[in-house]
């Protein structure tokens, strides 16, 4: 009491230097130039700071991330299936996560998607001809992907458990899985009983990853549809909003979580064949490089609009591609983990401006300026 | 001294975002008076009390406290300048005894000397007349039981100016009185009391002046004495009212709804309902009258198929010329697809039965969206219901897909109100319908019901509001820890009458020692309140 007597005392009272508001809308023009403001501002950072760990000049820097993308057709089809494959993880978990269903088990279910795949390539891979043997792979690698998901799904319901360490844990569990059998399968594997081509998506319009492109393409269709136009959508968006009115409406949260999780998973388990298939062609616990998570972050950010998800996939992308480029001019001083750190970056400005988009700060002696 | 200025606003405004929440205000406040600040919802009563208290801070005009400007940037402040806010929703920590909830954030020595805290706690209550047991834990209080606590925490700091938002809506009759007799002695040692509220009975009951706002604007000032309840009520809303409800006499009275030994337990396994019975005719309203949380939620959810009953319970519904239906052990679903048509408006509207994020459209389709063919979405019929809902019931949105979240609680509530009628029920079930809609909106609905009980449909009202409740229904069922206590003629029966019902189980007949009683009548269901409160 005394503070605020003496306060008064000495001088005009003191409005706090700033404040936040909370902001009710935000006009889409100015959602879009805080975001572009976000990205350049993320580059002119990651290229400062090749800078300081690299002797090229900052036009250097630029010039070849550019050209370490879009060089020829390599680089470019490097850079896109790495966005699809990105994209994809992120398209099957946005239903999960619009469902308030935080799965974060990405990485897990596209092991699990791809030990179901590789399963077929490694045993029946010499027997059955591609157009057996591809169908059976991916639909595995769905169940697979979706059963990985369907069990905290279940447990979450049935027996109210965290589904975020749930689906974690599970990925732990995929990974160490994949260890055991890689050394199971390697003999195998080491007798060349595969070749190359068995079990491997064709080319598509004369591109190797033609067919992941479609998938992609495809994958972000269905998710738009389905999120926005269906019945099983519209539950979801019930469900994850507000439980208690979809108990009143009567939609069963037990069928709707768990048709819900298993489809986010199967979705993931699909990239899972497609790096089986598609990509490495063999099976490795550090298959997906991390994407189940970074996805998390992109479709968090295209708060589940596939459209957007498209958008982050490629500049995720892109920051990867670029920084790869510049680690391969500089082999003897960098590290390809450069590339993380850039994207960290990247995803810092990119998370922080939604503070921007969400609040407005007024200083000291600026009233609000209401429309 | 008393009419010493305590605090003086002038030219407050607020905004957020595009919406003026309050504009301009300027109004005063004297010392050891009783102000009552009266508004329609979302007249920006609560906004400019939380600006005195330090929860916003106002984007222009300045604030005097006893004649000194002040910046009250936090809760903090406010409390340095002894300014104190008993919110509706109780701050209070469910797990700590009213002692530690007292001193939760004062700071002192590191030592800390509990037995001088309840000396001093006991002290305010003698002074005030309040009962406050130190050592009792939260979760074992009932509704009034926290505010008083509420208040005492605020006393505690040393408070010469409270507020009050709307302190009589979870409150019985009986405890109202006590708390304008706690309110009466704190006017007495000088404090300055707001109490926000839109009941004008209350109004007239308690204050010395009232402070009128109206679309975030304020109106005026007046002495209560040369005010009356309908001057109060134009002055509110700013046109001429019909404050009347058309009670019809009900025609062609036909059983409904028949329940009998109804009984629940919570997932304590509490008993929440215990051997609940009634019946419930279409063409009569029947009410239902009790403190909150005694099993009102329970009893309407266990009618529409959302409870777990327990064994021997039972729900028999009479169709038009049909076999009677038993509805226990039938999903919600099943329940309307037998042709038994329930609608239930939720106590928490958004929180159940609506979806915030999405707009009205979607909101209509919540129960049909399944029908029709399958896979896909058929967004036609419920965008045709959303367009007459808004157009009948004069819903202001910015358009029909705009997040019903955004839109005011008046608005929300016709919404839901709205799409439960449209499905044209012969039961028609209703919780708080009128929560928290201003005076227009209430009386819109009251007709609404009114016109479904002409039809014929058996209307089940849970309200709050006991002078309502007198005016609106027929006969009105009174629960008292999650039994039936009474069921009164609501023509012949008193506001007293079910006041007392809602505190004891058998009513007035063997209450002549109330006070008494009350407590341990209360002592019952506080049991159930706190476990409630802790899921």
């Amino acid at each position: 009491m005394k503070d605020a007597k003496e306060s008064a005392r000495s001088g005009a009272p003191r409005e706090p230097l700033m404040r936040l508001v909370r902001r009710d809308t935000v006009k889409p023009a100015r959602a879009v130039a805080v975001r572009a403001a976000a990205i350049v501002l993320s580059l002119l950072v990651c290229g400062v700071f090749f800078v300081t760990v690299t002797d090229s000049s900052i036009i250097e820097i630029y010039s070849a991330m550019i050209s370490g993308t879009f060089r020829n057709g390599i680089t470019v089809n490097t850079f896109l299936k790495e966005a699809c494959m990105l994209l994809i993880i992120a398209v099957g978990l946005a239903p999960a996560f619009k469902m308030s269903f935080w799965n974060v088990g990405g990485q897990g279910q596209v092991l699990a998607g791809g030990m179901a795949a590789a399963m077929w390539l490694f045993y029946f891979g010499n027997d059955l001809p591609n157009a057996v043997l591809l169908p059976l792979m991916i639909v595995s690698a769905a169940v697979g992907g979706g059963v990985w998901a369907l069990l905290p799904a279940i447990f979450r319901v049935k027996f109210t458990t965290n589904e975020t360490l749930f689906t974690l844990m599970m990925n732990y569990i995929a990974i160490q899985l994949v260890k055991y059998l890689r050394i199971t399968w390697s003999p195998i594997h080491a007798l060349g009983m595969i070749t190359r081509k068995a079990g491997s998506l064709p080319s598509l319009f004369g591109n190797e990853n033609g067919w992941i492109y479609v998938i992609a393409a495809a994958a972000v269709v269905l998710m738009y549809v389905y999120m926005n136009k269906t019945k099983h959508g519209y539950e979801i968006s019930v469900v994850g909003e507000a439980p208690n009115t979809a108990r009143y409406a009567g939609i069963s949260e037990f069928r709707v979580i768990v048709r819900t999780a298993f489809i986010s998973g199967a979705i993931c388990g699909i990239a899972g064949f497609l790096y089986v298939s598609a990509i490495d062609h063999t099976i490795s616990e550090t298959m997906g490089g991390g994407y189940g998570f970074t996805a998390v972050i992109v479709a968090w950010l295209a708060k589940f609009n596939p459209i957007f998800m498209t958008l982050f996939s490629l500049l995720i992308s892109f920051v990867r591609s670029g920084s790869s480029e510049i680690v391969s001019m500089n082999t003897t001083t960098l590290d390809s983990s450069i590339a993380n750190i850039n994207i960290g970056i990247f995803l810092f400005f990119l998370l922080g401006c939604e503070f921007f988009l969400n609040y407005k700060i007024i200083f000291r002696g600026r009233g609000e300026v209401g429309k | 001294m008393k009419d010493e200025i305590a605090v003086q606003l002038t030219g407050i405004t607020k905004r957020f975002g595009p919406v003026t929440a309050n504009s301009a205000v300027t109004m005063d406040v004297r010392r050891g008076e009783v102000l009552a600040l009266l508004g329609e919802n979302g007249s920006g009563k609560t906004t400019l009390m939380n600006m005195l208290s330090g929860i916003y801070f106002p984007d222009e005009g300045t604030i005097e406290i006893n004649g000194t400007p002040a910046s009250i940037r936090s809760p903090k402040d406010a409390f340095d300048l002894g300014i104190g806010m008993i919110h509706q929703h109780f701050k209070l920590v469910d797990v700590f005894t009213a002692a530690e909830n007292i001193i939760l954030g004062l700071p002192g020595k590191s030592r800390l000397n509990m037995r001088a805290v309840k000396e001093k706690i006991r002290g305010i209550c003698e002074k005030y007349g309040f009962e406050v047991d130190p050592d009792r834990k939260v979760y074992n209080m009932s509704v009034s039981e926290k505010q008083t606590l509420e208040i005492v925490k605020v006393l505690y700091r040393g408070a010469d100016i409270l507020i009050l938002d709307e302190p009589t809506a979870v409150l019985t009759p009986q405890e109202t009185e006590r708390l304008f007799g706690v309110i009466r002695n704190m006017r007495a040692d000088g404090k300055s009391v707001i109490i926000i509220t839109h009941k004008l009975h209350e109004v007239m009951e308690i204050s010395d002046r009232v402070a009128i706002l109206r679309r975030g604007k304020y109106i005026t000032t007046l002495e209560t004495k040369d005010a009356d309840e309908r001057s109060l009520a134009e002055a509110m809303v700013g046109e001429k009212l019909a404050l009347n409800i058309d009670r019809s006499e009900p025609k062609n009275t036909t059983l409904r709804l028949e329940v009998k030994h109804l009984s629940c337990y919570n997932a304590e396994g509490i008993p929440t309902l215990s051997g609940v019975s009634f019946d419930a005719y279409g063409g009569e309203i029947l009410g239902i009258a009790g403190i909150s949380g005694c099993g009102q939620k329970e009893l309407l959810e266990s009618i529409a198929g959302l409870q777990q009953t327990r064994p021997g319970s039972s729900v028999l519904y009479y169709p038009d010329g049909g076999e009677a239906e038993e509805l226990i052990g039938k999903s919600p679903r099943e329940i309307r697809g037998l042709g038994v048509a329930l609608s239930f408006v939720p106590e928490d509207r958004l929180g159940m039965g609506l979806v915030g994020s999405m707009g009205m459209t979607d909101n209509m389709m919540l129960k049909s969206y399944d029908m029709g063919a399958p896979v896909f979405l058929h967004k036609k019929d419920p965008s045709a219901l959303a367009g007459a809902v808004r157009d009948d019931l004069g819903v202001v949105t910015p358009s029909l897909s705009t997040p019903v979240r955004r839109l005011s609680g008046g608005n929300v509530q016709k919404v839901l109100v709205g799409r439960e009628i449209s499905e044209a029920p012969t039961v028609l079930l209703t919780a708080y319908a009128v929560r928290g809609l201003d005076i227009n909106t209430s009386y819109s609905i009251y007709r609404l019901l009114n016109e479904q009980k002409e039809k014929g449909v058996a209307v089940i009202y849970v309200g709050e509001d006991i002078d309502v409740l007198l005016e609106l229904c027929d006969r009105i069922l009174i629960l008292c820890g999650g039994v039936v206590s009474g069921i009164v003629d609501a023509k012949s029966t008193s506001k007293e009458e079910i006041g007392l019902y809602m505190t004891k189980v058998g009513g007035p007949s063997d209450t002549d020692k109330s006070a008494g009683d009350y407590t341990d009548g209360n002592e019952e269901n506080d049991g159930n309140k706190g476990k409630e409160d802790g899921r």
